[in-house]
């Protein structure tokens, strides 16, 4: 299934991302069709395999920037997708995204020539993060700078500025921050934002994040007529535009 | 030190030989005393009879100065020292030999008149040795002999010098080679030891060197191999279930985890997020599910599960079974049928076999193309009842059909994740079946279908 259709996200598509160009290669539809609505969001092109001799087809006659290939597919498997792949000198950079994860499949894998490995379940945040890390290391992406309203976050030097005003954050208000930045426009639970940002796997600790949210509208909205960041009364909160 | 089996052994070793050395020294040393004695008692005898016959061979005209003489010349010529003294009938001195000096011999010794033979041994001599002593009557004459008991003393003194040498080195040698032996026998089992304590839950690859040898270090290493091989396989049974079983809820989760961020989106129309509640309440529910069967299986697996007994009509059973498998199979046009049923009555749990049938039905659904039969069958055979569920399916390669019984073991596992499933339905049916004390048979054939066969005790009436 390719997606060659117009959808409400290509017309947000960042100017950098239009170019670059994704296949996805993950068997359960949903999974994959929801990877797909993300990535677009994000500006890039993106294709869908829902099985390995699809994924080998479309990896072998187009040209991707990078693979998100899952390694339990039906009628071929990731790793032997990858093997052939790299066998028909195929250059694309490729992820793997898998429910496996002991480390001799880890091995596997990186042995055959994936360029990086993400466990499932997986946060959208930090498949996005290693995606757009695995194209810089290509030269290829929309850089360093993250973009939202007149905020901007180079998640290289980790400079923060606003209208061109320099914003002083701690390490976990630049983290809190980047991770918004990332989910822009979407709602994030505070039990998604402690497991992101804090690396909480506990129940306890969301209140952490209340007081971090604080600190940094402190920092990032006081004394800006536009506020950025919104709490969604029940749910957690959100980075808007609007 | 007593610590040690080598220690130990040596000690035993040891302490066995020294006795078994003194036991020999003294029946040695008893022996040779007995010996040496005996050889003094008889050459006591031989010299008193020699006097004797001379006393008796005495010619007429011989005076008894010429006896005397001759008696005291044979005692100085003996080659032991000898001392001899002869009294006539009336109890005077006949004749005494001269090595005896002024003392006197007879009076050492306590015999009454009419006793033939006395043997003694007096060691309170005023001026003689200790002699070894016969008194022998003769015609009325009394012949006394005596001869030192010193030499056989010596020679026995000799002995216990030599045993006492030797003695000590006895030991020490059976301590030394007692050492070497209990070294050379254990050296095999602290090689056991060193490498059983390297072996942990993390290498149990490793195996102890085989000892060729069918002798009792043999048979423990055996033994050792044979438990390490045993843990290992159920540790890597444990490691892999547990690698599957994360895996089997991983899915679902990935599933739930993107759908739900999905729907978090602030663009995300209200319609969009109830089609994704719905997706996300099917995860759940299968996640349930899952977790259900693991339950279960980890509950009869520790002896938990309680399996009912009651009587349980099979052909009630299958036709209350047969109606659900209809509608379950209704959705991919496949046809269920009874081929052939009996009135058959069983123990067992109701519920459970209920479940063992549908299990094995739902699986011949998941593994058939759309428009085919599955076939139940239920006979009575010798005490057996045989449930028989065929399909028209895939088919099971037959290297495979070993481990379908296997927790999460699919033949093909990209393609069973579309068909949905647990990966847990045969082994719970494998599960029911051995805690009805019953078989259960599969014969297959690659593109035209399986057949499960269940056989169960049938219960007396």
């Amino acid at each position: 299934m390719s997606r060659s259709q117009k959808t409400v996200a290509e017309l947000l598509k960042s100017p950098a991302n239009r170019e670059i160009n994704l296949l996805i290669v993950e068997d359960e539809l949903h999974v994959a069709e929801s990877i797909a609505r993300r990535m677009e969001e994000e500006g890039y092109s993106v294709d869908v395999a829902n099985d390995g001799e699809e994924g080998y087809r479309l990896a072998s006659t187009k040209k991707y920037h990078l693979i998100v290939l899952d390694l339990l597919l039906p009628r071929k498997d990731g790793l032997q997708v990858l093997r052939e792949i790299r066998r028909a000198k195929v250059q694309s950079m490729v992820l793997i995204l898998t429910a496996r994860s002991t480390v001799e499949e880890r091995v596997d894998g990186l042995r055959l020539g994936a360029d990086d490995y993400l466990t499932k379940p997986f946060a959208f945040a930090e498949l996005l993060a290693r995606v757009e890390s695995l194209l810089r290391r290509q030269g290829v992406g929309h850089g360093p700078v993250l973009k939202v309203a007149d905020v901007e976050l180079d998640v290289e030097t980790r400079a923060v500025r606003r209208s061109m005003k320099d914003i002083q954050l701690t390490a976990k208000e630049y983290l809190l921050l980047e991770f918004l930045m990332r989910n822009k426009n979407r709602i994030l639970t505070r039990r998604e934002i402690a497991e992101q940002v804090w690396g909480y796997t506990f129940d306890t600790g969301t209140n952490v994040v209340d007081v971090y949210i604080n600190y940094l509208r402190k920092s990032l909205d006081e004394g800006f007529p536009r506020r950025l960041i919104h709490t969604v009364r029940g749910v957690g909160f959100i980075l808007k535009e609007e | 030190m007593f610590r040690s089996i080598r220690a130990r052994l040596t000690l035993w070793y040891t302490l066995i030989v020294a006795v078994i050395f003194v036991f020999i020294a003294v029946a040695t040393y008893r022996y040779v005393s007995a010996t040496l004695y005996e050889n003094l008692d008889l050459s006591l005898v031989n010299e008193a009879k020699w006097i004797a016959s001379r006393l008796d061979r005495q010619k007429p005209e011989e005076a008894n100065a010429v006896v005397i003489n001759e008696i005291k010349e044979h005692s100085a010529y003996y080659p032991m020292k000898e001392y001899v003294e002869v009294w006539t009938p009336d109890g005077r001195l006949f004749c005494r030999s001269s090595n005896i000096g002024t003392d006197s011999l007879v009076k050492y010794v306590s015999f009454t008149p009419d006793s033939e033979v006395v043997w003694t041994t007096v060691s309170t001599f005023a001026m003689l040795p200790p002699l070894r002593m016969l008194v022998q009557k003769s015609a009325g004459a009394r012949i006394v002999v005596g001869v030192p008991v010193e030499s056989v003393e010596q020679t026995l003194e000799q002995l216990v010098r030599v045993m006492a040498w030797m003695g000590p080195l006895v030991v020490l040698l059976a301590f030394v080679g007692g050492l070497f032996l209990a070294k050379k026998s254990l050296s095999k089992v602290n090689q056991v030891t060193e490498i059983a304590r390297k072996i942990s839950a993390d290498r149990l690859s490793a195996r102890l060197p085989s000892h060729d040898v069918d002798d009792e270090l043999g048979r423990l290493i055996g033994t050792f191999n044979g438990m390490i091989v045993r843990l290992d396989s159920s540790f890597e049974q444990m490691r892999q279930f547990s690698a599957d079983a994360s895996h089997e809820l991983r899915t679902p989760l990935t599933v739930l985890r993107t759908q739900l961020e999905t729907a978090l989106s602030s663009r995300m129309p209200p319609s969009e997020i109830k089609k994704i509640v719905a997706r996300c309440l099917d995860e759940a529910i299968r996640m349930g599910s899952i977790l259900e069967n693991l339950l279960l299986l980890g509950r009869g697996d520790a002896g938990q599960a309680s399996i009912k007994r009651e009587r349980v009509r099979m052909d009630d059973l299958l036709e209350d079974t047969y109606e659900e498998s209809v509608i379950l199979a209704s959705q991919k046009s496949i046809g269920v049928k009874i081929e052939n049923t009996t009135n058959v009555m069983i123990w067992g749990d109701k519920q459970r076999l209920r479940q063992m049938i549908l299990n094995l039905v739902d699986n011949a659904i998941k593994y058939s193309p759309e428009n085919t039969a599955i076939t139940l069958s239920l006979s009575q055979e010798n005490g057996e009842a045989s449930v028989v569920v065929r399909d028209q399916g895939i088919g099971i390669p037959k290297s495979e059909t070993a481990r379908i019984f296997d927790r999460f073991y699919r033949v093909d596992r990209a393609r069973s994740r579309t068909l949905g499933g647990s990966g847990l339905g045969l082994a719970i049916v494998k599960w029911i079946v051995d805690a009805h004390a019953g078989k259960i048979s599969v014969k297959s054939t690659i593109d035209r279908g399986s057949e499960f066969t269940v056989v169960l005790p049938v219960a007396k009436q």
